[in-house]
């Protein structure tokens, strides 16, 4: 095909001019019109099985289903009208009628596409009087567990592991009223997206091990925000109860990741409450969190008046937020720190994995590295650190704030052996680090899901980190902790918020030029520079 | 609508079937096999071909009556991808035995008539998918192309032409959904045997996602005589809408069940009484199902009615497989037709919803009259399920199964009655007002499962 051609059809009386060869269902729904659905879903190859988006086709003999019928020129359809309404409630009726009624005790229950289709648009009652079918309960893999009788047989969990995940573990097996989802005896599910099957399972039939009977659906604040496991940035929901993060679900970006998320950055967020999480608060005389911005004030600024700014050092880490980067950069330059004694920590490389449907997991597992270089300059995760650990070693350091808030990586030797020779040293600190010695101050340091900020993918996206839970008890933010040290050395006149620092940020920073915190929205947007 | 008695008919696809040694190429040779393949590929353009079947007004012989010529007019001439023929020779429809006679006994008329078809379409290769259980089939088919290759008549140069054609067999497993043309592909591609929405229509992406003409083994062996004896005389034979030579399998209570080759139009009763030995035990004609079970059900009064496309449609039922399944006065119409629902139920490949539900709760109804434990408003539930499991799914085989069912019910809703009768007086669940399961009515499927969940147990 040349250019993009249109069409002109008529939905429901209304004329419509629509991409050709583009599928109804899009069409309609990209007008508002809501035409239900279980199979179809947008980031799938429609297979038209469910039947529920039929639509009346002025002159067709038979219902359409708008997700497999490309518009064409001169078509006319209505979907509400009264064939159309009945087809669609009398596919529900058969959808309805081999399912078990186990809503109270299904997970899926409040987010069920069957429940949600079933109140507006199906019928009362039941003339199903018969034994229903019953289908297997089983483990299908990676956690995932299957309720068989659930099953509409949709195959959205299917065609993701043939055509997204590329592994193709999944399939139905039986037919007629006997199919049901199944793996392969001795092939279970394992590919590494294996945990989308259960966000895009229309009804409770696939579901995780882990968050089983944890939360109610309804009960839970869902948060939208970033994934912080790679430097892809995939957009996530964080759903949180009584300020634990309970799940995380994928969100849809098409310019990051689609539908989808990988396992890991699913199943990564056991350490926001975990054991090994860091509360302790270690500042002099003080255990008292409040203390900190003037305490850290004092400190630094002794520091730098006794040994020169030059003696003083920072790493932070490619985890933090844009905003807490530019604070910091801010403070050190208000006391004269020069830029190269700011150096970046980096996670270690994982491994680069591409998927058939062209998902990908960046081998960079630093969320937030082109913050860091937008920021403090490229140089931070290199040269920086070279001469910072060398001053070090010189005994030329006397200075040092650490962060340490990489999830399951702690820092490396060097920087605990340059704690060991500062006069100063003082470590937000995410989780516990035996190493630390004991004449170091110590504050918590916060979970990506406990703070507002933005970060940019390796693409260059810029998108925004919300909070999904309040922070623990005695854990302050870095943002308000660090607004606060400026405003004691009075280079600040008081504490703003998230939204006013990435505006005051976006003037400073280059990379940020011309953005405003209130276009970033829910899905971000390309940074002056990137790659997009 | 045409009279012609038995004896005033001359046979030709099944001419030669009771003649020893019939499949073999030396017999076929000698009565002239292989002639009209030579003169059409060395004296027609395949545009001409296509015409000449056209001009036949040839309808397929596998259960649709779609014209032949006209679904190989929409091939693309076109296309740099591989074009394909298949042959479907899944005959799976109950009732239905007419392909396995020309395979087993005239397995070169076949390949003839695949040869035509095949460079009428320009096509190099060609796939016969034979259902699994007509082994013996598969065997004397094999065997035949395995000839015809040595012959020369298949391969790089058919009979000297220069036109390439491979031939390839492949055994199904046992599906009747492979049987609809869609599901036939996925299982050719090595997929389960699921049945695809069209359009797009097989012959614009078809096989391998390439150009495919699906055609049933009597039309394509039909193709044979048009070439053989010319579009005049195939005209010449029954209504000008669907004529030609046709086979019908009678099956059931009459006293000759067999194949018999008559022509397009014959008279349903003529068939019964004067080919197939009329009713058995001297009893009275119930009912007939005359092209296979997905066809409507005739009653006795309805069944002075042409053989043909366009008679029978207008009696609201069709000519499908040509599977004439003949009922006695002793038949009991509700265990035919849960015998007939069971079949769809097991069939169904479970993809659109109206067909995986409602094929299995139809069957669960009329099992449950059967087995005494049907209420009054079964009935009228059967029928309503029946007619929204029509036209709203991806291939027809939920009409199929709707089709005998709302006509059974509606036409012998007194012998239904008979039954529910027979057993009230049972209590009913207190929650739902259902009847009470009784025994043998738990789904063989459900018990399945609990031998497999008790561990064998
Ligand atoms: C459920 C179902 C089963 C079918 N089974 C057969 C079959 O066994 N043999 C056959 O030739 N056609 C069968 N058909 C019809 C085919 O889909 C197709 O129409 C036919 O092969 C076309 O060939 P024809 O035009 O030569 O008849 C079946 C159709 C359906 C819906
Ligand atoms: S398990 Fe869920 S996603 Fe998979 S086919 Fe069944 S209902 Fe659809
Ligand atoms: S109508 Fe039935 S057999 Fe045909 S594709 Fe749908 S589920 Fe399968």
């Amino acid at each position: 095909m040349t250019e993009k051609q249109t069409v002109n059809l008529k939905i429901n009386g209304e004329e419509v001019e629509a991409p050709a060869g583009e599928m109804l269902i899009k069409v309609c729904h990209d007008r508002g019109l809501d035409v239900p659905f279980f199979c179809y879903h947008p980031g799938l190859v429609p297979e038209g099985n469910c039947r529920m988006c039929l639509v009346e086709v002025v002159k067709a003999p038979k219902p359409m289903p708008a997700c497999t019928t490309p518009v064409t020129d001169g078509m006319e359809i209505e979907t509400h009208s009264e064939a159309a309404k009945d087809a669609r409630a009398d596919v529900l009726e058969f959808m309805l009628s081999n399912h078990p009624l186990d809503c109270p005790i299904c997970d899926k229950s409040g987010e069920c596409l069957l429940q949600d289709n079933s109140y507006d648009h199906g019928k009362d009652g039941s003339r199903m009087v018969d034994v229903k079918q019953l289908k297997p309960t089983k483990d299908l893999g990676n956690g995932v567990k299957l309720w068989g009788n659930r099953c509409i047989s949709c195959t959205r969990c299917v065609r993701f592991c043939s055509d997204i995940a590329g592994s193709g573990e999944l399939a139905m097996v039986n037919r007629g009223d006997s199919s049901v989802v199944d793996v392969f005896p001795g092939y279970p599910l394992q590919n590494p997206l294996s945990g989308n099957v259960v966000d895009i399972c229309p009804v409770g039939a696939l579901l995780t091990e882990v968050f089983l009977y944890q939360a109610r659906v309804w009960y839970e604040k869902k948060t939208a925000s970033v994934c912080h496991e790679c430097a892809r940035g995939c957009n996530i929901e964080l759903q949180a109860l009584n300020n634990e993060v309970k799940r995380i679900v994928a969100r849809h970006n098409d310019a990051v990741n689609d539908y989808w998320i990988c396992d890991h950055g699913r199943y990564t967020y056991d350490y926001i409450l975990g054991p090994e999480r860091s509360l302790e608060c270690r500042l002099g005389d003080s255990a008292n969190p409040a203390d900190a911005p003037g305490f850290l004030a004092r400190r630094l600024k002794k520091s730098a008046d006794e040994h020169g700014a030059d003696s003083l050092g920072v790493v932070v880490s490619a985890v933090m937020s844009n905003e807490a980067l530019y604070l910091l950069g801010s403070l050190l330059q208000e006391l004269g720190v020069p830029a190269e004694n700011i150096a970046a920590c980096a996670r270690d490389d994982g491994d680069e994995e591409t998927f058939k449907g062209g998902f990908r997991i960046s081998s960079d597992r630093n969320p937030n590295r082109r913050g860091v270089e937008a920021i403090l300059g490229k140089d931070a995760f290199s040269s920086h650190s070279d001469g910072l650990l060398k001053k070090a070693k010189a005994s030329k350091l006397r200075g040092l704030v650490l962060v340490s808030d990489l999830p399951g990586q702690r820092l490396p030797d060097g920087w605990i052996e340059a704690l060991e020779t500062v006069d100063f040293g003082l470590v937000f600190l995410l989780e516990n680090d035996s190493r630390i010695p004991e004449t170091a101050h110590l504050l918590p340091a916060t979970a990506f899901s406990e703070r507002d900020g933005s970060i940019i993918n390796e693409d260059g996206r810029v998108q925004l980190v919300r909070a999904a839970t309040q922070l623990p008890r005695g854990v302050l933010s870095l943002d308000e902790l660090l607004q606060d040290t400026l405003v004691e050395l009075g280079a600040r006149e008081s504490r703003i918020s998230p939204r006013g620092l990435f505006d005051e940020m976006a003037g400073v920073i280059p990379a940020l030029a011309g953005m405003r915190h209130g276009d970033l929205g829910e899905a971000g947007l390309s940074a002056q520079g990137g790659e997009e | 609508m045409a009279e012609i008695k038995q004896e005033k008919f001359e046979k030709v696809l099944t001419k030669y079937v009771d003649e020893d040694g019939s499949a073999t190429l030396e017999f076929y040779r000698g009565h002239g096999g292989y002639e009209a393949a030579e003169r059409v590929l060395k004296e027609m353009k395949p545009g001409e071909v296509i015409e000449a079947v056209k001009e036949s007004t040839l309808r397929g012989r596998g259960g649709a009556g779609f014209p032949c010529g006209v679904k190989w007019s929409f091939v693309p001439k076109e296309t740099d991808k591989p074009k394909y023929l298949v042959v479907n020779a899944d005959e799976s429809e109950p009732g239905t035995f007419k392909d396995r006679v020309l395979m087993e006994r005239d397995p070169h008329q076949l390949i003839e008539g695949s040869i035509i078809s095949a460079y009428a379409i320009e096509s190099h290769v060609c796939y016969i998918y034979i259902r699994g259980e007509y082994y013996d089939a598969f065997l004397t088919m094999q065997k035949a192309i395995d000839e015809a290759y040595e012959a020369g008549i298949l391969g790089e140069n058919v009979l000297g032409t220069g036109f390439r054609l491979d031939m390839t067999m492949h055994r199904g497993a046992g599906a009747y959904i492979c049987g609809e043309e869609t599901g036939l592909l996925s299982s050719l591609e090595g997929k389960r045997g699921l049945p695809k929405i069209k359009p797009p229509f097989p012959a614009v992406e078809g096989l391998f996602g390439c150009p495919t003409v699906v055609n049933n083994v009597e039309t394509l062996s039909c193709v044979t005589h048009i070439f053989d004896r010319g579009v005049d005389w195939f005209k010449s034979i029954g209504p000008p809408e669907g004529p030609g030579p046709k086979l019908l399998c009678v099956s059931g209570h009459v006293e000759r069940p067999g194949t018999y080759e008559v022509p397009m139009g014959i008279n349903l009763l003529d068939l019964v009484n004067d080919y197939a030995g009329g009713v058995w035990k001297k009893r009275k004609l119930k009912a007939i199902i005359p092209g296979g079970t997905s066809a409507k059900i005739l009653t006795a009064e309805e069944c002075d009615v042409g053989m043909d496309y366009e008679s029978l449609a207008a009696k609201d039922t069709m000519l499908g497989s040509g599977g004439v399944i003949v009922m006695d006065e002793k038949t009991n119409m509700v265990n035919a037709l849960y015998n007939i629902l069971r079949f769809y139920a097991h069939e169904s490949c479970g993809q659109c919803t109206p067909c995986r539900e409602g094929t299995g709760w139809l069957a669960k109804i009329c099992g449950r009259i059967l087995h005494g434990t049907g209420r009054m408003e079964d009935l009228d539930l059967m029928i309503d399920l029946a007619q929204k499991m029509c036209g709203r799914t991806i291939c027809v085989l939920a009409d199929a199964a709707a089709f005998p069912c709302e006509s059974i019910v509606r036409k012998f809703r007194l012998e239904f009655y008979a039954k529910i009768n027979a057993g009230a007086g049972h209590e009913r669940d207190i929650h739902t007002g259902g009847p009470l399961v009784q025994p043998g009515a738990l789904s063989a499927h459900n018990q399945e499962r609990l031998d497999e969940l008790r561990g064998g147990h």
